[in-house]
C-alpha cells in the first residue's frame, strides 16, 4: 500500500509535473487566463495520461526498444484524437475554449515523459495510479493558477463576475508567465519549509531516542 | 505584396509563437541558457517547421480532406514530423558532422516541440486574419511557418541574451532557475505586446 | 541477408510492431469517427437549441428559402462563403416556428464578422424574423466561434445582446451606440459587423431589397429629421447639432430643387449660428437665398471643397465660415439626394 501512497504523493506534490518538473508548459501558459479552460484542459489530460499509461504498460513487452518512442507517440495521438472527438460530440463548449491546445496534448511532455519514465517499467495498476496522480497534480496546478489569473485579469472566477476591476496584463501571456513563475517559486519555497521542518523534527526525535537509549 | 507583409508581420511580431501563442515553451525555457545553443535550436525548429508544413499542408488539403480522412490529422502530422526529424538527423550526420555537433543534438527534442505541430495545425485552420483577403495556398502556409519560426528564433536569442546576463546576479533560492526565467519571459512578452496594436 | 534472416532481425520486429500499432489505432479511430462524427446537421441543431431554447422549429435548406409572395424572388443561393465588406456569410437557412398559435418566419444566418481584436473575427448565428417581406425583429444571436479574441470569452452576455434584440427599424449597429463590453471593444465591433453583415445579406439576397447606398453629403445632416414635403415640393434639411466638431447648432432649411438639378429656392427656417453677431457676419446673399438660387451641384462641390470643411474655405463662405459652409453643404446634400426623396420624379 505504501508503494501506491508514494506514487500518489510523488505525482501530486514532490514531483508535481507543473511546479517541480516544469513540463507541459505550453498549454499551461496558454490556458490559465481562464480558470474553466485550465480545469477542462487538466481533466482532459488526466484521462489521456491514465489511458496512455495503462496501454503503454500493457504493450511494454510487445514494443521493441528501438521504436518505442514512435509507438508511444502513435498511441498518444490516437488517444488525443479520440478525446477530441468525444469532446466535440458531447462538450462542444469546452472543445471550443481549448482550441488549438487540444491537438497539442500529443506533444505534451508530461504524457510522453510518464510513458518513458514510468509506464514502460511498471505494472498496469501502478501505471494507472501514476497517471491519475500526475494528471491531478497537473490539473490542480492549472486550476489554482487559472483562478488567480482569471481573477486578476478579468475580475471573475470560472466565468462568474466577482469584482468590477481587471488588470489587462493578466489576461495575456505576459501575465501567465508572471503567475506561473511566481507560483513555482512559492511552491518550491513552501515545500522547502515543510521539508526542513520535517527534517528538524526527525533530527530531534532521533536525538531524543539516542539520549533515551544512552540514558537507559 | 500586402498579404506577404501581413504574414511576415503576423509571424514575427503580432502573432509571435512564444509571446502571443505560447507555443514551443519547453525549448524556450530549456535551451535558452546560452545564445549559441538558443540560435541553433531556433534555426533547427524553423527548418523543421517549414519542411513539416511543406509536406502536411498539401497532403491534408488535397488528399485527406477530399477523401474525408481529415480526422486522422493528428496521427498523420506527428508521424510526418517524427519521420522528418529522424531523417534530417541522419542526413546532417552523414553530410556535415560539424553541423551535426552544433545543431543535430537539438533535433530529437523537436519531435515533442509544440511549435512544429502547432504551426501545421494552425495553417489548416482559419487563417483569414493574416491573409489580407488573399486565399490560402501552400505558398502562404510555408511562408507563414517560415516567419513564425524566425519569430521563435528571435525570441529565443533575446531570451538567451538576458539569461546570460542574469547568471551574474544572485537570486533567492526559491526563485533561481525556472521562476526567474519565467519572469524574464513575462517582461519580453510585455515588450512584444506593443506589436499587437499593429492593425494590418 | 536472406529473407529468413530478415524476418528474424530486429528491424523486422520494429517495422512489424510500428505498423501493427498504426493499423490498430487507425482502425479504432475510423470506427470511433463513424460513431462520434459531428455532422453539419448536428451543428445546426446545436445552434438552434441555443437560439430558440426548446421551441420546435422546422428548418428549410438553401433550396427552399422563399417564405411567401410578400418576398421577392431570392437572388442567389449561398453555395460557399459569401464575402461582404465587413463580414463573411457562412451559412443560411429558413426557419419556421409556431409560437402562441402563430407561425413565424425566420431567417437564420451564420456570419463571420471582421475587425476584431488583432484582426481576428467573431462568428455568430443571427436569427431574424420576417413579416410582410421585411425584417421585423432580430430574434436572437449567439456566438459560435472566434479567432484571437482572448478578451471576449464569457463576457458577451444577455445585456450586450439586448442591444440587437427586438424591433429592428433599419438600424446599423456600431460600437458608437454605447453598448459594448469594455475591455473587449474590438470584439464588440466584430460582433456588430457580423450582425450588420447578416442583415444586409438577408435584405439583399432573400428579400430582394436594394441596399441603400450611404447618402452623399450626409456627414453633417441629421437624416432622421430631414424630410420631403410632397405638397410644397420642398425638402426640409436639418443639420446635426455641432456636427462633427463644428460650432453651429442645428440649422433648418427648406430647399426646392428644379427638375434639371438646380436650386430653385433656398430658405433658412431656423438659424443655428451661435450668436446674433455671427448671423450678422454671415454672407447676406446666403441669408436671403439669392446667392444659391440657380446653382448646380458642381458649384457647391467647388465652394465646399467636396464637402470637407477646413479652416481655409472658399472666400464665398468667409465671414461666419462654418455657418456659411453648413448652408452650402445642405444645398449640396439636397441636390445629391433629391431623387431618393422624390423617387426620381421631381
Amino acid at each position: 500500500m505504501n508503494k501506491y501512497k508514494n506514487i500518489t504523493l510523488n505525482g501530486l506534490i514532490f514531483q508535481n509535473p507543473t511546479f517541480m518538473l516544469v513540463l507541459g508548459t505550453c498549454p499551461t501558459l496558454g490556458l490559465i487566463s481562464s480558470a474553466s479552460s485550465a480545469a477542462g484542459m487538466g481533466l482532459t489530460v488526466v484521462v489521456i495520461l491514465t489511458l496512455s499509461n495503462v496501454f503503454i504498460s500493457l504493450l511494454k513487452n510487445l514494443i521493441p526498444n528501438e521504436v518505442r518512442i514512435p509507438c508511444y507517440i502513435v498511441v498518444i495521438a490516437t488517444l488525443v484524437t479520440f478525446a477530441r472527438m468525444v469532446l466535440e460530440k458531447f462538450v462542444p463548449d469546452l472543445y471550443d475554449s481549448l482550441g488549438g491546445f487540444l491537438a497539442l496534448i500529443v506533444v505534451n511532455c508530461i504524457i510522453l515523459g510518464r510513458a518513458e519514465a514510468f509506464a514502460n517499467k511498471h505494472t498496469v495498476l501502478e501505471s494507472a495510479v501514476d497517471g491519475l496522480a500526475n494528471g491531478f497534480g497537473f490539473t490542480a496546478a492549472l486550476t489554482v493558477m487559472g483562478i488567480v489569473c482569471e481573477f486578476l485579469g478579468k475580475g471573475s472566477v470560472f466565468g462568474l463576475q466577482i469584482m468590477k476591476f481587471k488588470i489587462g496584463i493578466f489576461a495575456s501571456p505576459a501575465g501567465s508567465f508572471l503567475i506561473f513563475g511566481i507560483s513555482i517559486a512559492l511552491f518550491v519555497y513552501i515545500l522547502n519549509l515543510f521539508e526542513q521542518h520535517k527534517r528538524v523534527k526527525v533530527n530531534r526525535l532521533a536525538r531524543e531516542n539516542l539520549l533515551n537509549t544512552e540514558a537507559a | 505584396m500586402g498579404t506577404m507583409i501581413a504574414i511576415i508581420l503576423a509571424g514575427v511580431f503580432t502573432n509571435n509563437f512564444i509571446t502571443v501563442k505560447t507555443y514551443g515553451i519547453c525549448p524556450f525555457l530549456g535551451v535558452s541558457k546560452k545564445t549559441s545553443s538558443a540560435a541553433g535550436m531556433g534555426i533547427a525548429v524553423t527548418i523543421v517547421m517549414v519542411l513539416a508544413t511543406l509536406v502536411t499542408y498539401p497532403v491534408y488539403r488535397y488528399v485527406m480532406v477530399p477523401l474525408k480522412f481529415d480526422f486522422l490529422e493528428i496521427i498523420f502530422f506527428i508521424f510526418i514530423i517524427a519521420s522528418l526529424v529522424q531523417m534530417l538527423e541522419m542526413i546532417i550526420r552523414k553530410l556535415s558532422p560539424a553541423l551535426y555537433n552544433s545543431m543535430g543534438i537539438y533535433l530529437p527534442l523537436i519531435t515533442t516541440n509544440c511549435a512544429v505541430l502547432g504551426v501545421t495545425e494552425l495553417v489548416i485552420g482559419d487563417m483569414s486574419q493574416f491573409l489580407a483577403g488573399a486565399s490560402m495556398n501552400v505558398g502562404w502556409a510555408v511562408l507563414y511557418s517560415l516567419f513564425a519560426g524566425l519569430g521563435f528564433t528571435l525570441i529565443m536569442i533575446l531570451m538567451s541574451g538576458m539569461r546570460e546576463r542574469l547568471n551574474y546576479y544572485k537570486t533567492p533560492k526559491a526563485l533561481a532557475g525556472f521562476p526567474t526565467a519565467m519572469v524574464t519571459a513575462s517582461l519580453i512578452c510585455m515588450a512584444f505586446m506593443v506589436f499587437t496594436y499593429i492593425q494590418l | 541477408m536472406t529473407v529468413k534472416q530478415f524476418f528474424k532481425s530486429t528491424s523486422f520486429k520494429c517495422i512489424a510492431a510500428l505498423l501493427s500499432i498504426l493499423l490498430v489505432c487507425g482502425v479504432f479511430l475510423t470506427i470511433m469517427y463513424g460513431l462520434l462524427e459531428v455532422t453539419e446537421g448536428e451543428r445546426l441543431q446545436r445552434a438552434i437549441k441555443k437560439l430558440y431554447g426548446g421551441t420546435e422549429v422546422t428548418i428549410y435548406g438553401m433550396d427552399d428559402v422563399k417564405i411567401d409572395d410578400s418576398v421577392k424572388e431570392p437572388k442567389s443561393l449561398v453555395s460557399e462563403t459569401v464575402s461582404l465588406e465587413k463580414a463573411d456569410i457562412l451559412a443560411a437557412y429558413r426557419i419556421e416556428l409556431v409560437q402562441d398559435g402563430e407561425t413565424h418566419n425566420h431567417y437564420l444566418v451564420q456570419s463571420r464578422g471582421k475587425g476584431g481584436n488583432d484582426n481576428g473575427t467573431v462568428t455568430c448565428w443571427v436569427a431574424v424574423e420576417i413579416k410582410d417581406g421585411k425584417i421585423s425583429e432580430i430574434y436572437n444571436i449567439s456566438i459560435t466561434a472566434n479567432t484571437s479574441q482572448e478578451y471576449a470569452d464569457g463576457r458577451f452576455n444577455d445585456e450586450f445582446f439586448g442591444k440587437f434584440k427586438g424591433e429592428y427599424n433599419d438600424r446599423v449597429f456600431s460600437t458608437a451606440d454605447g453598448y459594448l463590453v469594455s475591455g473587449a471593444t474590438q470584439s464588440s465591433n466584430a460582433i456588430d459587423n457580423s450582425v450588420n453583415g447578416a442583415i444586409s445579406f438577408i435584405k439583399e439576397t432573400f428579400l430582394g431589397e436594394e441596399i441603400e447606398a450611404s447618402k452623399p453629403y450626409s456627414m453633417y445632416i441629421d437624416l432622421e429629421k430631414t424630410a420631403f414635403d410632397k405638397e410644397t415640393g420642398k425638402l426640409t434639411v436639418v443639420t446635426k447639432d455641432k456636427a462633427e466638431g463644428l460650432y453651429p447648432k442645428p440649422f433648418t432649411f427648406e430647399i426646392a430643387v428644379t427638375a434639371d438639378k438646380k436650386i430653385e429656392s433656398f430658405e433658412i427656417i431656423a438659424n443655428g449660428s451661435t450668436s446674433d453677431k455671427n448671423i450678422d457676419k454671415m454672407n447676406p446673399d446666403i441669408l436671403n437665398g439669392t446667392l444659391f438660387a440657380g446653382k448646380d451641384l458642381a458649384y457647391f462641390e467647388n465652394i465646399t471643397a467636396n464637402g470637407q470643411y477646413s479652416d481655409n474655405m472658399n472666400e464665398v463662405l468667409s465671414g461666419a465660415t462654418q455657418s456659411n459652409f453648413i448652408c452650402a453643404y445642405a444645398c449640396a446634400f439636397a441636390l445629391a439626394n433629391i431623387d431618393n426623396y422624390t423617387g426620381g420624379n421631381a
